[in-house]
Formats: structure tokens, C-alpha cells, sequence
């Protein structure tokens, strides 16, 4: 595996951990006096992608130096590492650092939990300091709307597993409670996820020919799988919630499900963003 | 220091952290080459240097070159030490033959490039 695709697998998984993290301070947030003992799984699972995550970005430079070179020797070129350290990138990895361990400290440690948050609120603002959205002459709107996008898709992915856990473990009526919850909000915040997009798409790509080339085709892609995901959501809330307490086993396994293969098309579309934002860009 | 003004002093800090984040600058995307010495596809005697143009200001990271049939690729230097929109390399001394030469740059954006330019050298 060469540098290039070893830094699109790094940046996936450490999204993943990232919005693992994240959801989960934020399902705590807003779940902890519904659903106690939930929360407290949610805590040491997002407390582990927090540290997952930590070990991640501390090979982010690395990588990155790697990628400059062509090769691994880049690893250990301390011009390189120097580069890295010094441009857009290197600003970025250390708050996204700053921002995982105090989500891991916030998250592991039960009488520390307001650190989770403010890591919480550091860590979806890194990656608007690199790439595109960084240096665009339309910054001022790209910024906001990347911190959105992060913040809302990480509240969703980050929600999944603890929800899974409710249905399986709750009572009927909590986990009926908790999941018309998480719909309501959901359905004002998940559209946030495409119009954030769907902005940013429109200051970045001048040309609508890019659609026919590698950026525009993942960002499709990403695209078709929200539109998936949508009808997943929209089937948990319309068909499976409401029988919760009528027939209780058959929801809560179709909810079961439902919910991890939400779970991972979601993992899907942070696979492609970390190829769409490693690789390529609009004006390829 | 009360509870109330901590969370105003708090307030001040992420304003201020979203002003510094916004504050626009002058740089665009990611640099594209424009331009090269030798060009793509050229046929020429053998060049003294290597010159790429790019779209934006660029720093090259890694130059090497290959000729066809041969392994493994010579790396050139030394490198600019500074970024900049054209950027020259001293090339070594050429045989007759196909090359290739790869380039790797970081544009301002923090994104890495990379790219390759295939020429000829005749005969002198």
C-alpha cells in the first residue's frame, strides 16, 4: 500500500472516530436523563474512538510527509515533517489532537464530562482549517457550512449505537420515547447534512463537467447514499417506531437492523469523503 | 471570577476563534500545473533544467526522474527551498531516450499534487 491510499484509509477511520466521539458527547448531552445506563455505554464508547482517534491523527503528518515524498522515506525526512508541521494540515491536526483528548478525558473521566463538549466543539472546527474550505475566496460561507455538515453528520452517526443499544435493552415505551426523540430533532437536523452540502458543492465546482470526473462522481455517490439513508430513517420512523409497543420483538429486530445498516452507509460516505478530500479535488 | 462571567469570557473566546477563522485570505485552491520545460510529449536535445509552472504558488517536495526501461527512478535536487508559481531544477546529464518526469507539490490549501511529464531526448 503506498502513501496515498494508506492517508485515505488513515483519514476514514480517524472520521469515523471523530464522529463516533462527537455523537456520542452529544447523545449524552441530550439523552443522559432518559436513558441513563445507555449513556453510560455511549460514554465509553465514544471515550475509545476518542482515543482511537488520538492515536490516528498523531499519523497524520507523518502521512503526510509520506505523500510529499511519493514514499515512506518521507517518515523520517525532517524537512518534510517540518512542511507538514508548518502548512494548513499542521494547524489543523493539532486542534483536531486538542479537541480528541479532551473528548477522551471528557468522555473516560464521568466527573469531567463539560470537557467532552468543549473538545466536541474544537474537533468539528478542524477540518475547516485545511483543504479547500480553508483558503477560498468565499471562506466566510465555506466555514460555517463544513462545521454544520461535521457537526449534524457526527450527531447522527454518533447517535446510532447508542439508539441500537435503547431498542435492544430499553423498555418498549423508553425506547419508543427516545427514538420519537431522536426523529423529531433529526428530522430538523438531518437536512442541515444536504443543504450544508449541497453550499458548499455550489461555491466550490464552477464547472458542471466535474460532475463526469472522479470528485464529482464520489460527491454523487454521496449523494445517492444520503438519499438511502433518508429512506432508512424514514422507514425507523414511520414503520418501525410506532409498532415498538404493539409488537414488540418484530420491531425491535427490524429497528435493530435498520439501524446498523445506517450505521454502516454512513462508515460508507466517510470512506468516500476521505478519498474525495485525500485525492482529488473540483478543479481536477 | 462567577459562573456568569465565565461563560461571557467563554463567549468572547469562540466569537473571537470564529473571527479568526473566517477571516478571508488572499490564496485560492489547489496549485495545477500550467506549464512545463520541457513540455509534454516534447522532443528535444537535452535540457540543462527542469521548469514546472503551476496555477497558484506551490512548494515541490519530490522530483524524480525515469527512463523507459530502466528502474529505479533518479531522484533530482536540490529542491526550491521556498514555495513559488515557477520552479526550476537543475536536470543531470541525459541520454537519448523516453523520461519521465514526476513531480509532487503542496499547494497552499495543504493538498498534495502529484503529476508527471513525459518527454524525448534526441541525439545531439
Amino acid at each position: 500500500m503506498g502513501p496515498d491510499a494508506a492517508a485515505v484509509a488513515e483519514r476514514a477511520l480517524l472520521l469515523l472516530c471523530l464522529y463516533q466521539a462527537v455523537g456520542a458527547a452529544l447523545f449524552i448531552a441530550l439523552y443522559r436523563s432518559q436513558v441513563a445506563s445507555i449513556c453510560e455505554r455511549a460514554r465509553r464508547l465514544g471515550g475509545m474512538a476518542a482515543v482511537c482517534g488520538l492515536a490516528l491523527a498523531l499519523l497524520q503528518l507523518p502521512l503526510t510527509a509520506a505523500r510529499m515524498a511519493g514514499d515512506y522515506s518521507g517518515l523520517h525526512d525532517a524537512r518534510l515533517l517540518r512542511l507538514a508541521m508548518h502548512s494548513s494540515q499542521g494547524l489543523s491536526c493539532a486542534l483536531l489532537l486538542t479537541g480528541l483528548a479532551l473528548l477522551a478525558i471528557g468522555l473516560l473521566w464521568r466527573r469531567a464530562l463539560a470537557a467532552a463538549w468543549v473538545g466536541a466543539a474544537i474537533a468539528v472546527c478542524a477540518p475547516a482549517l485545511t483543504g479547500h474550505t480553508s483558503v477560498h475566496p468565499q471562506r466566510a460561507l465555506l466555514v460555517p457550512l463544513l462545521v454544520l455538515h461535521v457537526l449534524v453528520g457526527a450527531f447522527w452517526l454518533g447517535a446510532l449505537w447508542p439508539l441500537r443499544l435503547t431498542v435492544r435493552l430499553e423498555r418498549s415505551a423508553v425506547a419508543a420515547a427516545v427514538l420519537q426523540r431522536f426523529s423529531k430533532l433529526a428530522a430538523w437536523l438531518v437536512p442541515c447534512i444536504a443543504l450544508a452540502g449541497f453550499g458548499m458543492a455550489y461555491a466550490l465546482i464552477d464547472d458542471v463537467s466535474v460532475l463526469q470526473r472522479p470528485y464529482g462522481l464520489l460527491l454523487l455517490g454521496k449523494l445517492v447514499i444520503f438519499a438511502g439513508l433518508l429512506g432508512l430513517a424514514a422507514l425507523n420512523r414511520w414503520r418501525f417506531a410506532p409498532v415498538l409497543a404493539a409488537a414488540p420483538a418484530r420491531a425491535r429486530s427490524a429497528l435493530q437492523r435498520s439501524i446498523v445498516a445506517e450505521y454502516l452507509l454512513i462508515a460508507a460516505v466517510l470512506v468516500m469523503t476521505a478519498t474525495l478530500t485525500t485525492l482529488f479535488s473540483p478543479e481536477d | 471570577m462567577s459562573a456568569r462571567a465565565q461563560a461571557r469570557r467563554a463567549g468572547q473566546l469562540w466569537l473571537l476563534g470564529w473571527f479568526w477563522l473566517l477571516w478571508p485570505l488572499a490564496a485560492a485552491a489547489h496549485a495545477h500545473l500550467k506549464q512545463s520545460q520541457p513540455a509534454e510529449g516534447a522532443v528535444i536535445a537535452a535540457p540543462a533544467q527542469f521548469t514546472l509552472s503551476f496555477s497558484e504558488s506551490a512548494q515541490l517536495t519530490a522530483l524524480s526522474l525515469k527512463k523507459a526501461g530502466q528502474s529505479p527512478a533518479q531522484e533530482l535536487g536540490p529542491l526550491p527551498a521556498a514555495a513559488g508559481e515557477r520552479l526550476s531544477v537543475p536536470a543531470p546529464r541525459l541520454d537519448p531516450g523516453s523520461y519521465e518526469l514526476r513531480y509532487r507539490v503542496i499547494s497552499a490549501d495543504g493538498h498534495i499534487m502529484a503529476g508527471s511529464v513525459h518527454f524525448t531526448v534526441t541525439a545531439p
